[in-house]
């Protein structure tokens, strides 16, 4: 807690200089949102460890310093797994960052969220007190669900200092089936294997090529894979394409995502990538600004951007309504605006 | 602002014909599930169309009228429990299912639609929606939302934050507001989630989006008899200490057996000291493979019967039993107070054990038919009503329980909600700041706090008075919490 007690110090002192903090876990995603020059930096990367970890309870309590790729290890070695592939941008990819940015991976659809994963956080807020809302256990409504609305916050309400998780079972058999073929022909594929049971996990088109993944009993994921046609792919490809490592997100100067419904038609956009059940969709290179003129349903990110580093309005704008819900909570949880000013909108009167 | 103010009904009336203002009429919403909380409403509202919540919202809101929504009324918190100086507002005529899109599974309901009708009515396109809270047949989705509801099949498929994508809400100042949406997620921070358990204290939920699932090719249910409760909470934490993970798993002890025995004949081992009803789906094959690692399991752990129903009309036998189990002790005893602690599974055998104590203590019987898997107690205690001492008894009982549930590192409850019920204990499980964000969340919403006032967060001069009337117990066991 000696750590927690330096966080609530630093916040106190910002609080009352009036000086601002971008917290960062990793500083692995500072590519997401708008992040002010010369703000002074509180980072929780040296607060990484287990605090509780009893695997037949299906819950981890961890700091939220720990790195993915630790957290993602220790599960494995007990046989289980955080179910929505949290995505590592890099090894210093905290897990505190990613529930904060409510970054879910390949398994969103089938598997559920980050914030449906998340039981519990502890926080220091914007007076330096240190708060705990949720808890580890399964099911909990006691109080306002306060843990899943600093999930996606981008650490906009508070210092996210430990969080509690619930695991699952890791699958018995993985695979990962590539086939070449058309969009449509993808998109039946993925639709029916989403409309029966089955072990559908993940689902990506890209270059001609739909990718599956399918997980669970060995039993279940030999059945399904015998209807399908493709060869064996590598799994790794999960991860890649979540970390915006495959080669395409590489060689791309600009990276849009559209978040979607999955029947939403393509329209008149060059895709890159398609996953989510085609849910998520990523434009890469793109001459114009995507979201004027968008027709469909769903909201635009720009998630990298070569017209210099900004990256101000990353986020698709807020209605009236809903803007003025999200100052009146901001300003609830940090009254003197310290915590990563604008990283996700603008605030009133900061 | 009294509510015989003529004005005020006169306004309202001009918005909403279907108001109901005479004594005997209004009695029928006195009261929820939680029977030892009564209250005449002020004025009931049967509105019929969103614009006309709306206006309802706003007329509150400008008047600053308390106004508590209301759907089937099963809440075993007080939630729905009127004020008695503001308007009820009941939805129960939004009752229809909007529609249902097979191709993303999901069904637009109004908030009045009851849990099992969305799904009956889709229960032919081989979809259901998988949140089953034993009151199903009756409490309203709305409901649902506002208590983040859950049944016995959560275990595996999640409560009802996990199940809804999209809200229409009307916000205390009267707007229409959009949450979240079919697709995945949503600019902004999570409000979905933070109108979930929300105990109808920020908005009032007039549509739903619900995500149905494909029902399992086979399903088993697995009934077995223990010969006490340590055993059968044993084999609980051991089945998922297993790396299993049944659809469903649940507990009765010999009380809630022989209740709901009686009651529906169900076919339950009426000598057990405790049964375990384990649900499991997947193909015909996998299932063979995980009964017989979950018999592997319940045998270390003495089990005295092990049978599988695989056939519908059987499980639905099973599973009625289960869902009518509050009714049947309900029969027994002419009141029963039902609690709603959740507690890590591996302090189960413990925590039972202690209840067992209290009932004992308190002289009072206590029945226990709970959700296993998710270490969500429900102690029935059995009381009279109409003895004043049983009716403290029971609530210093209740309250102890949900005390030790805190301090087994749990929560006061699992999803009944807090209403009025656990306001007290709210001071126990939260302290100070956290409370003071709570309050300032509602008042993001509601300035006016017109919405539901006085349930679910309890002002600081509450736990005050409470903290005073509770310093011998209370001071010993939370010695490190605040006194405000
Ligand atoms: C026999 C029995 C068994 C039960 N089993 C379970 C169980 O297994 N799992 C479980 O979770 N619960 C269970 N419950 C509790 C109860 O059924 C649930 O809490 C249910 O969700 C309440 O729904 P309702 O329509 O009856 O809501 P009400 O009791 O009418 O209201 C509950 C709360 O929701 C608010 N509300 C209602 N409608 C709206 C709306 N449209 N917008 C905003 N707020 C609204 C009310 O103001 C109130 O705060 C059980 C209750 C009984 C009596």
């Amino acid at each position: 807690m000696e750590e927690v007690e330096a966080f609530s110090e630093f916040i106190k002192k910002a609080g009352s200089d009036g000086n601002p903090i971008q917290l960062t876990g990793g500083e692995t995603k500072s590519f997401l949102g708008y992040v002010p020059e010369g703000l002074q930096v509180l980072t929780t990367q040296s607060y990484a460890g287990i605090l509780d970890y009893h695997p037949a309870e299906l819950i981890i309590r961890v700091k939220a310093g720990t790195p993915v790729g630790t957290l993602n290890a220790l599960l494995q070695s007990e046989g289980q797994m955080l179910a929505f592939d949290p995505p590592a941008h890099d090894v210093g990819s905290t897990i505190g960052g990613v529930v904060a940015a409510g970054l879910s991976g390949s398994a969103r659809p089938y598997r559920g969220a980050a914030r449906d994963h998340l039981l519990g956080v502890g926080m220091v807020l914007h007076d330096g007190a240190y708060c705990e809302f949720g808890g580890q256990v399964m099911k909990n409504v006691a109080g306002y669900d306060v843990s899943r609305l600093v999930c996606g916050a981008y650490g906009t309400l508070g210092l996210m200092a430990d969080l509690s998780l619930k695991v699952v079972p890791a699958p018995e058999l993985e695979k990962t089936i590539a086939r070449v073929c058309s969009v449509d022909q993808a998109r039946a594929t993925i639709k029916s294997l989403s409309n029966s049971v089955s072990p559908l996990s993940a689902s990506c088109y890209s270059g001609d090529t739909l990718s599956i993944r399918l997980s669970g009993s060995e039993l279940a994921v030999k059945a399904t894979e015998k209807n399908l046609e493709g060869i064996q792919a590598d799994n790794s490809f999960w991860d890649q394409l979540d970390a915006l490592r495959l080669p395409a997100f590489q060689n791309a100067s600009d990276i849009w995502r559209l978040s979607t419904e999955p029947d939403e038609p393509l329209y008149e956009y060059d895709f890159s990538i398609l996953d989510w059940g085609f849910a998520q969709r990523w434009l890469l290179d793109p001459t114009s600004d995507p979201r004027d003129g968008y027709r469909g349903v769903g909201h635009w990110t720009r998630v990298r951007s070569d017209k210099g580093g900004f990256q101000a309005e990353a986020f698709q704008p807020l209605s009236k309504l809903e803007l003025e819900l999200h100052q009146r909570l901001k300003s609830t949880f940090d009254p003197g605006g310290i915590f990563n000013p604008g990283r996700m909108y603008r605030e009133e009167g900061l | 602002m009294p509510i015989n103010n003529q004005d005020f009904i006169q306004r309202l009336r001009a918005v909403a014909r279907d108001i109901i203002t005479d004594d005997e009429r209004l009695a029928v919403y006195e009261t929820d599930g939680l029977t030892a909380k009564k209250q005449l409403p002020g004025v009931v509202v049967i509105p019929d169309t969103v614009e006309q919540v709306q206006a309802i919202v706003a007329l509150c809101h400008a008047h600053e009228v308390p106004l508590v929504a209301r759907g089937a009324g099963t809440g075993l918190s007080g939630g729905a429990m009127p004020h008695s100086e503001g308007v009820l507002m009941v939805m129960a005529r939004f009752n229809r299912i909007v529609d249902v899109d097979t191709s993303m599974r999901t069904a637009t309901v109004q908030p009045g639609v009851t849990n099992l009708a969305i799904s009956e009515a889709v229960s032919s396109l081989g979809l259901y929606y998988a949140p089953d809270p034993s009151s199903q047949i009756a409490c309203t989705i709305g409901g649902n939302v506002a208590e983040n509801s859950g049944g016995v099949h959560c275990l595996k498929y999640g409560l009802t934050v996990h199940n809804v994508k999209q809200l229409k809400v009307v916000l205390p100042g009267g707007e229409l507001i959009v949450i979240g949406g079919k697709g995945y997620d949503t600019p902004g921070y999570d409000l979905l989630a933070l109108m979930h358990g929300s105990e109808g204290m920020l908005g009032i939920v007039v549509e739903v989006v619900v995500q149905l699932l494909p029902k399992p090719s086979e399903i088993a249910v697995i009934m077995a008899a223990f010969p006490n409760v340590v055993d059968a909470a044993n084999s609980v934490s051991g089945v998922i200490s297993k790396g299993l993970l049944p659809a469903g798993l649940e507990m009765m002890d010999k009380l809630a057996i022989q209740a709901a025995e009686a009651f529906v004949g169900a076919g339950y081992p009426e000598g057990a000291e405790a049964m375990l009803l384990c649900e499991l789906d997947g193909s015909a094959e996998e299932l063979q493979v995980l009964i017989e690692s979950v018999r592997t399991v319940f045998r270390t752990h003495h089990c005295m019967t092990f049978t599988v129903a695989w056939e519908a009309i059987e499980r639905q036998k099973l599973w009625l039993g289960r869902k009518a189990a509050f009714p049947a002790v309900g029969r027994i005893a002419p009141d029963y107070y039902c609690m709603d602690g959740t507690i890590p599974r591996r302090e189960l055998a413990n925590v039972l054990q202690a209840i067992t104590e209290l009932s004992h203590k308190y002289e009072l019987q206590v029945a226990n038919v709970f959700h296993a898997g998710d270490g969500n107690l429900h102690p029935l205690i059995l009381y009279d009503a109409n003895n004043t001492d049983q009716l403290t008894r029971a609530e210093a009982f209740g309250s102890e329980v949900l005390a030790l549930c805190i301090e087994k590192g749990g929560t006061i409850t699992g999803e009944h909600g807090v209403g009025v019920e656990k306001i007290n204990e709210m001071c126990l499980q939260f302290d100070r700041n956290e409370l003071g964000i709570f309050h300032g969340i509602k008042n993001a919403f509601d300035e006016h706090g017109i919405l539901n006032p006085g349930k679910g967060i309890p002002t600081l001069s509450r736990c005050a008075e409470f903290g005073a009337m509770h310093v011998h117990a209370g001071e010993e066991r939370f010695p490190h919490l605040d006194r405000f």
